[in-house]
């Protein structure tokens, strides 16, 4: 059996130094690798290749998010006007800060477990993560997006003590499915072999661990070519007692779940790196749901018997990560060597940075282990006590007789000296044109059927969206289950009417006109998705996932942080918490001319809220002919980043801002509406406009809709923007009659107008004063929603 | 591979005549798509490699009560190095040494449940065959680089050409 090696770098140059880094795939940079041979100088020895690895893991961009911990020095242009200079203490400061600020006594946890935990009733909380797995996903689709859902789950699993996984969601975006081959550099596959393959994963890994996977969004995007971002969530249930964690000297360390093998290896520090066309078999996971799911039934035993104190994921890193992490404020000493393997010619280091997947580490107090073997045992879980947590503040490392590694947990984990990093970020001015003489029946159709708008069905269908039994507002509903809906609601607790709403806002296409824009737009989305559904604002919390391209390009930074502003400002504004957030940087392609391709700057806005009855939660789907239909909010010119511009190939415009003032007090008013069952069916106006959200109110229904342009609260009288522009904060409402005195009260002050009926035939048509713009028959709108992805 | 060649042992499962082979048809779909038309259909087939402490009757038998679904399937064993006649195109496909293979783990299990105790060792493959009077290795290589397997993980052995 090999043992460690010693890695000779007292007396390396800097160049030395720096080659080390290279060779070792350790991607650390050369003041790190100062840092690590001055402390190896005062330890008075060279390090071995394990204690490099360990060091690289915890130094990652992946695990210690460098970028969102450094200082700024920020510029900002906007227009003409002079710049502006700004010193960012953190990005990540600026995200907590807008928690800190808005203050809800029901966040029980955030940014510090695995996942953001907030309350449920008295007896439960609820807690949510959602992750990346770009880079393996675009290697190996179907395992790096099955690994990509195993993972999250497992951060659920990890969270508190753990909780019961109750639902998945997704969102992956991918270059159009009808790029054509001859465009595709060497090494890169096809976004429909992307495409199916990363759906095929999730469903595959989903729907065996016996969790829901109802709530997501496909984007399709020419930017997202050669890296694809695949965003998976999970949402779990634990009882309160079981929100804190803490591992106590004289735990044992035990593994359980999956055997370590030389898969992932390197996948931390590798995903701090950008794709490159050779990369090594060993990076790329394969998932193995079963036995994750028999991990998962055993630990909800042994939680509800308090057989361990502390427990968390093996993810990025590994063992190194994960028992570094739970051993950070204590110390450990590890057995390598009691590690159970796939195969036995793996070294020390392999082994410790392993991230073989479906593993967990718990602490275990002496006395329980005999207990928690019998469940394991009884569940067919593998597992193996491979040390002891102590009190040292160190952690020593051996394999058999050998001592490979021993480093200060202290120093490890200590803030490092971040150097200050320079954003820069520049709006152009941009002017609003709007094409003449449009055919408006073409373009409503060729928007219904394009691909980010079109229906998912052929994928949701996939996904189990039933298993578990709770799914109360489900992805599709509607007379023939082909309606969309904006959020799915569940009622995770069996006779229980109390439940959750999740949704999700993306729109890459707004942040490339302004990132500062997007995130209010995302957060508005996300949050208008959740009311739509009978959900509460004041009762919802919201994960941030940035996906960005190369980010030592000081323009990508400055996107980055102006995204990160508006976060910040608009969750403030919208009084929304932030519970949880992760980044994926770097995904970038370099071009065998040596071009870098970076994705379009993205975020993901994913929201979670509770409500006291399911039973109070509505469809977006017509209800009854002869309702009447309102709108909700004002509607301007801004077609910028929508979809209409995207069919007529303009760039520019101007991109809709959220008023988080006027949108918050419509949500308030509206939730309480449908609380007090004023509302029949409410669909919320995002890509497409009005006329796309009517169109899909109509799909699912049966029923048709006349509508009169002249009505609509808007700052604008032309029929192209009233229709396709996507201003924030806009509901399509319909209410029955005998309502009507009630929800106009309501809505008193505030811009709300009836804008027409639900007709008993099957067709859209619209008006503008006398004249008819529009009369599609419902079938060609079905037809053109429903067909436009196949599979 | 150390094991003698004629202690390797393939297991083909396939579906039934006259059943629809859904994966199949996906497949030739997925092909289309790359814009190669003349495949008038796909078989597939799930493959073992099973070798290790094992003989003819017993991977026959953990192939009829481990493998296969007597329902809908139907299955052949055969020796490795026994070749077999087939006028049809095929591609094997299998995963690279070193790649996590969970079926084969499971089926391992599954061996030792069926109270087996010989060390017996199992690689899992998929297996192509192509209905088709279309022969040019070419586009055959094509297929299984952009539809069939991900060479970063997985190998393909193009036979019948």
């Amino acid at each position: 059996m090999a043992k460690a090696n010693i890695i000779e770098i007292l007396n390396a140059t800097d160049a030395e130094l720096i080659e080390i880094s290279k060779k070792g795939l350790l991607s650390l940079t050369l003041d790190e690798m100062k840092r690590i041979q001055k402390y190896f100088l005062s330890a008075g020895r060279n390090p071995t290749d394990l204690e490099l690895e360990m060091i690289a893991q915890t130094w990652s961009e992946h695990c210690f998010h460098k970028t969102f911990k450094s200082r700024i020095q920020f510029t900002e242009i906007i227009d003409s006007n002079s710049p502006v200079m700004e010193e960012i203490p953190s990005l990540f400061s600026l995200i907590k800060q807008a928690t800190e600020k808005v203050r809800k006594n029901w966040c029980i946890s955030v940014f510090k477990d695995n996942a953001g935990i907030i309350q449920f009733d008295e007896d439960y909380c609820i807690c949510f993560k959602v992750e990346t797995h770009n880079h393996p996903s675009a290697l190996e689709p179907y395992g790096g997006a099955g690994t990509g859902i195993g993972g999250v789950i497992r951060d659920v699993l990890g969270a508190g003590l753990g909780a019961k996984p109750i639902l998945n969601t997704d969102v992956f975006c991918f270059a159009p499915l009808d790029t054509r081959h001859e465009e595709l550099q060497e090494g890169i596959f096809h976004p429909r072999r992307l495409f199916k393959a990363v759906v095929s994963g999730v469903r595959d890994y989903g729907n065996r661990m016996g969790i829901p996977t109802a709530n997501g969004a496909i984007l399709f995007d020419p930017g997202y070519l050669y890296n694809i971002l695949v965003y998976c969530g999970t949402v779990g249930i634990m009882p309160r007692w079981a929100v804190n964690k803490k591992v106590k000297p004289g735990d044992l360390v035990v593994v359980i779940g999956g055997r370590t093998g030389r898969d992932g290896i390197h996948g931390a520090t590798f995903s701090s790196a950008s794709l490159e066309k050779d990369i090594p078999t060993s990076v790329v996971q394969i998932g193995n749901p079963i036995v994750e799911k028999k991990v998962l039934d055993a630990l909800m035993t042994a939680r509800d018997e308090k057989l361990y104190s502390a427990i968390t994921d093996c993810g990025a890193g590994g063992l190194s990560s994960a028992v570094g992490e739970l051993a950070q404020h204590c110390g450990a000493v590890v057995h390598l060597d009691k590690v159970p393997l796939k195969y036995q010619d793996l070294k020390p280091w392999e082994i410790w940075v392993s991230e073989s997947q479906e593993r967990m580490v718990l602490s275990v107090p002496p006395e329980k282990f005999n207990r928690l073997k019998e469940i394991l045992e009884s569940e067919n879980v593998e597992y193996a006590c491979i040390g002891k947590f102590n009190s040292t503040g160190k952690i020593k490392i051996f394999h058999e007789k050998d001592i490979v590694g021993e480093l200060d947990l202290k120093w490890l984990f200590q803030k490092s000296e971040l150097p200050v990093l320079k954003a820069l970020y520049e709006k152009r001015e941009t002017v609003n044109i709007i094409p003449e003489n449009i055919n408006l029946e073409e373009t409503l159709l060729q928007l219904l059927s394009d691909s980010n708008i079109a229906s998912k069905e052929i994928v949701v269908r996939q996904y189990d969206h039933e298993v578990q039994g709770h799914t109360i507002i489900k992805p599709f509903g509607g007379i023939d289950g082909c309606s969309a809906s904006d959020a799915v609601v569940l009622a995770p607790i069996y006779g229980n009417d109390r439940g959750i709403v999740v949704s999700c806002g993306i729109n890459p296409w707004y942040g490339m006109l302004d990132p500062y824009l997007m995130a209010g737009n995302c957060i508005d989305e996300a949050l208008r998705n959740i009311v739509a559904c009978g959900g509460n604002p004041d009762r919802t919390a919201i994960l941030d996932n940035f996906c960005w391209g190369k980010i030592d390009d000081p323009f990508e930074l400055g996107k980055l942080t102006r995204c990160v502003k508006g976060c910040h400002d608009y969750a403030i504004q919208y009084k929304v918490p932030f519970i949880s957030g992760k980044d994926s940087l770097n995904n970038y392609f370099t071009k065998v001319d040596g071009s870098v391709v970076s994705i379009p700057g993205t975020l993901l806005i994913s929201a979670i809220s509770v409500i006291d009855d399911v039973r109070k939660s509505i469809t977006s789907d017509f209800k009854e002919a002869s309702n009447l239909i309102y709108i909700l909010g004002e509607t301007s010119n801004e077609l910028g980043g929508s979809r209409f511009f995207n069919v007529f190939n303009l760039e520019g415009g101007r991109c809709p801002a959220p008023h988080p003032e006027i949108s918050l007090m419509i949500m308030r008013k509206l939730y309480r509406a449908i609380k007090n069952n004023l509302v029949m069916a409410c669909h919320d106006c995002s890509e497409g406009g009005v006329a796309i959200a009517i169109a899909e109110m109509i799909i699912g229904s049966g029923y048709g809709a006349e509508i009169y342009l002249e009505q609509m609260p808007a700052t604008t009288a032309e029929p192209v923007s009233l229709l396709f522009s996507e201003s924030q904060g806009r509901f399509i409402v319909e209410v029955d009659e005998s309502c009507v005195e009630k929800f106009e009260k309501l809505f008193k002050g505030l811009p709300c107008k009836q804008i027409g009926r639900v007709i008993p035939d099957f067709r859209l048509k619209v008006n503008d004063r006398d004249k008819t713009l529009l009369d599609v028959n419902g079938e060609l709108l079905k037809q053109k929603w429903c067909g436009a992805i196949s599979w | 591979m150390t094991i003698k060649s004629e202690n390797i042992y393939i297991v083909e499962i396939g579906l039934k005549k006259g059943l629809f082979d859904a994966f199949g048809n996906e497949v030739k779909h997925s092909i289309e798509e790359l814009g190669i038309n003349g495949i008038d259909s796909v078989d597939v087939y799930d493959v073992y490699m099973v070798y290790g402490d094992v003989n003819f009757s017993l991977v026959r038998r953990i192939a009829k009560e481990l493998l296969l679904d007597p329902v809908a399937q139907t299955m052949k064993v055969y020796r490795a190095d026994k070749n077999q006649k087939s006028s049809n195109i095929s591609v094997e496909v299998w995963y690279k040494k070193g790649v996590t293979d969970p079926v084969a783990m499971t089926a391992i299990k599954g061996i030792r449940d069926l109270g087996i105790k010989n060390d017996i060792k199992i690689n899992c493959g998929k297996k192509y065959e192509f209905h088709t009077s279309m022969i040019d290795r070419t586009l055959i290589e094509l297929i299984c680089t952009k539809v069939l397997a991900n060479t970063l993980i997985q190998d393909y052995i193009i036979k019948g050409i």
